[in-house]
C-alpha cells in the first residue's frame, strides 16, 4: 500500500535521509523507530506529500505521489506530531471541516460514527481550545480517519500524553488494525513492541534494520531469554555461574538493547 | 474550497480581531463622514457626494488590510494547520483562492456597512448615482489588491506582526510612489488609480491595474507555497 523507494532529502548539503526504501502492506502496522533527529518526521512528511523528496519516489496504493499528489493524498490519513487543530472551532466543527476538504459523502453520519468510536462524544460541542491534550490527540486521529483512508500515517501519536492516555491511544490503534496500512513513528520502544507487526529502524537518515520483532531479535546472533522471577533469591548469581551465559541484565524489553546497539549509543547508555 | 472559506469566516467571527477592526473602521469613517457633510472645507460648497470620502476610506483600508490579513497564513503556519491543508487533497491554488475569497467577503461586508453614508446623501440631497456606484466598485478593487498583498506577506512568515508590518511597508511604498516617483511612480501608485472611479469614470487602465495587482500577489503567494515544498 505504501512503497517508498530510495528516498533522499537534502536540507542544504547534509542529507536528512538517504536512500530510504521500505514498503507497508495493507493490514500491516509498521513502526518507524529511531532516536530524535534521525529523520522520522522527514520521512513521514515525504510520504504524506507535505514536501517532495530530493530524489526517489513514493507510491500510495499504486498512485505516484509526485505525479498525482491529489489522487494519492485522498488515500492518506495523516496525524502530524502536534495535531493540526483550530482552537476557535468546536470538536464537531473541526470534523465537519476536514470532512469538507476531503469531500466525505454522508459526512454527518461518518462524524457521529467517529465521535463514538474515538471517544469524543462527551466533548463534541466543546471548543478545541478547551479540551485536554489527550482529547486533542484523539481528535487528531479522528481527523486522519475521517475519509476512511487506506493509508494511515501517525507521527509520534502518543508523545506528550500521560501513561493512561498513552494506553488509551494504543488500544485505539489496536482496534484500527485491520485493512489499512498503518505506519507510526516513535522513539518509545514499548509502544512499538505493543502494536506493530514490523519495525523499521532509522538512524542518521538511513535504515539500519527492517523486519518483524522476531527477525530483528535473531539478528543479534545471540540468544536472549527473558526470565521472569518472582523474587531474586540468588537466581542472578546462579544464572551467571551457568556455562555459556555471557551476561545477565535486567531488562524492560529485549528490543531496547537492540535499538541502542543499532543506533550506536549502546556503549555509554547501557553501562549505567 | 467552500469548507475552507466557511472555516475562515467561522474563525473570523469567533476572534475579536475582525470585530475590533470593523468597529474601528466604522468609527473613523463615520466620524469623517459627519465632518465631511457638516463642515465642508472653506474652498468648496457643500455637495451631496462621496468624492473626498472614498479616498479617505481607501486610506483607512490601506491601514486595516494588513491587520485583517496578517493571521491568514502566518497563524496556520505557526499552529501547524498549514500542514493539514497541504497534506489534504487540495492544490496550493485552491488554498490561496479560498483565503482570498474569505477575506474578500469580509471586505465586502465591511463596505456594505458604510452604505448608510450614501443613503444619508440620498435622503438629504440628490447625489449622482454613477460616481457613487463606481466609487464602491473602486473600493472593492483596491481592497482586493490590499488583501492579495496582505496574504502574500502573511504567507512569508509565521509571525503575524511581521506579516502586518511588511504589508504596511509595501503598501505605503506603493502609495508614496505618487509623490516621489515622478510620472512612472504616479502610474504605479496604488491610490492614484482610485481617482477616476470616484469621479464616475471607468478607465480600463485603472480597472486592470487593480486586477493585475491582485493576480500578481495571489500568483506570488501560490508560487511561494509551492517553492517552499522544495526547500
Amino acid at each position: 500500500m505504501i512503497e517508498a523507494t530510495e528516498l533522499t532529502k537534502h536540507y542544504g548539503p547534509i542529507p536528512a535521509i538517504e536512500k530510504v526504501t521500505f514498503s507497508v502492506k495493507a493490514g500491516e502496522v509498521v513502526g518507524l523507530l529511531g532516536p530524535n533527529g534521525a529523520g522520522k518526521t522527514t520521512t513521514l512528511r515525504i510520504l504524506t506529500g507535505y514536501m517532495p523528496p530530493s530524489s526517489g519516489h513514493v507510491l500510495i496504493g499504486g498512485i505516484d505521489l509526485l505525479k498525482d499528489p491529489i489522487g494519492a493524498k485522498k488515500k492518506i490519513g495523516y496525524l502530524p506530531e502536534t495535531p493540526p487543530l483550530y482552537p476557535e472551532l468546536t470538536v464537531e466543527e473541526t470534523l465537519r471541516f476536514v470532512a469538507g476538504i476531503h469531500q466525505v459523502k454522508q459526512a454527518e453520519k461518518r462524524i457521529e460514527e467517529l465521535l463514538r468510536r474515538i471517544g469524543l462524544i462527551e466533548v463534541r460541542r466543546r471548543l478545541v481550545a478547551h479540551i485536554s491534550k489527550g482529547y486533542r490527540q484523539r481528535l487528531g486521529i479522528a481527523q486522519a480517519l475521517i475519509h476512511d483512508p487506506q493509508v494511515l500515517i501517525l507521527d509520534e501519536p502518543t508523545i506528550g500524553l500521560d501513561p493512561k492516555q498513552i494506553l488509551e491511544i494504543r488500544s485505539l490503534l489496536a482496534e484500527l488494525k485491520g485493512r489499512q496500512a498503518i505506519i507510526l513513528s516513535s522513539h518509545i520502544l514499548q509502544e512499538v513492541t505493543a502494536i506493530c507487526d514490523r519495525v523499521v529502524i532509522i538512524n542518521r537518515g538511513r535504515i539500519v534494520a527492517d523486519g518483524t520483532l522476531a527477525e530483528l531479535a535473531g539478528k543479534t546472533q545471540k540468544k536472549r531469554y527473558l526470565v521472569t522471577v518472582s523474587s531474586e533469591n540468588g537466581v542472578r548469581s546462579r544464572l551467571e555461574a551457568t556455562p555459556g551465559v555471557e551476561e545477565v541484565k535486567e531488562y524492560t524489553t529485549d528490543l531496547e538493547a537492540l535499538f541502542l546497539k543499532l543506533t550506536g549509543e549502546g556503549d555509554h547508555v547501557a553501562a549505567h | 474550497m467552500w469548507p475552507l472559506i466557511k472555516k475562515d469566516l467561522r474563525i473570523s467571527v469567533s476572534t475579536p480581531i475582525a470585530a475590533a477592526l470593523f468597529a474601528l473602521f466604522l468609527f473613523i469613517t463615520g466620524f469623517a463622514f459627519s465632518a465631511h457633510v457638516t463642515r465642508p472645507s472653506p474652498y468648496h460648497l457643500p455637495e451631496a457626494s462621496m468624492r473626498g470620502m472614498i479616498y479617505f476610506i481607501a486610506v483607512i483600508l490601506l491601514f486595516l488590510a494588513p491587520l485583517l490579513t496578517m493571521r491568514s497564513f502566518a497563524e496556520e503556519r505557526r499552529s501547524g494547520t498549514l500542514e493539514l491543508l497541504k497534506t489534504a487533497p487540495l492544490s496550493d491554488l485552491q488554498i490561496v483562492l479560498a483565503k482570498f475569497l474569505s477575506h474578500f467577503l469580509l471586505l465586502a461586508l465591511l463596505l456594505l456597512l458604510t452604505v448608510e453614508y450614501p443613503v444619508f446623501l440620498f435622503l438629504s440631497g440628490e447625489p449622482d448615482i454613477g460616481p457613487l456606484a463606481l466609487s464602491y466598485l473602486g473600493l472593492l478593487l483596491i481592497g482586493s489588491a490590499f488583501i492579495a498583498c496582505g496574504l502574500f506577506c502573511s504567507a512569508l512568515t509565521r509571525n503575524q506582526l511581521i506579516a502586518a508590518l511588511f504589508c504596511f511597508i509595501l503598501l505605503l511604498t506603493l502609495w508614496f510612489l505618487d509623490e516621489v516617483g515622478g510620472e512612472v511612480g504616479a502610474s504605479l501608485s496604488i491610490l492614484k488609480h482610485l481617482e477616476a472611479f470616484s469621479q464616475g469614470v471607468l478607465d480600463l487602465a485603472d480597472f486592470s491595474y487593480y486586477l493585475l495587482f491582485t493576480f500578481l500577489f495571489l500568483f506570488l503567494t501560490v508560487r511561494y507555497l509551492e517553492a517552499e515544498r522544495w526547500r
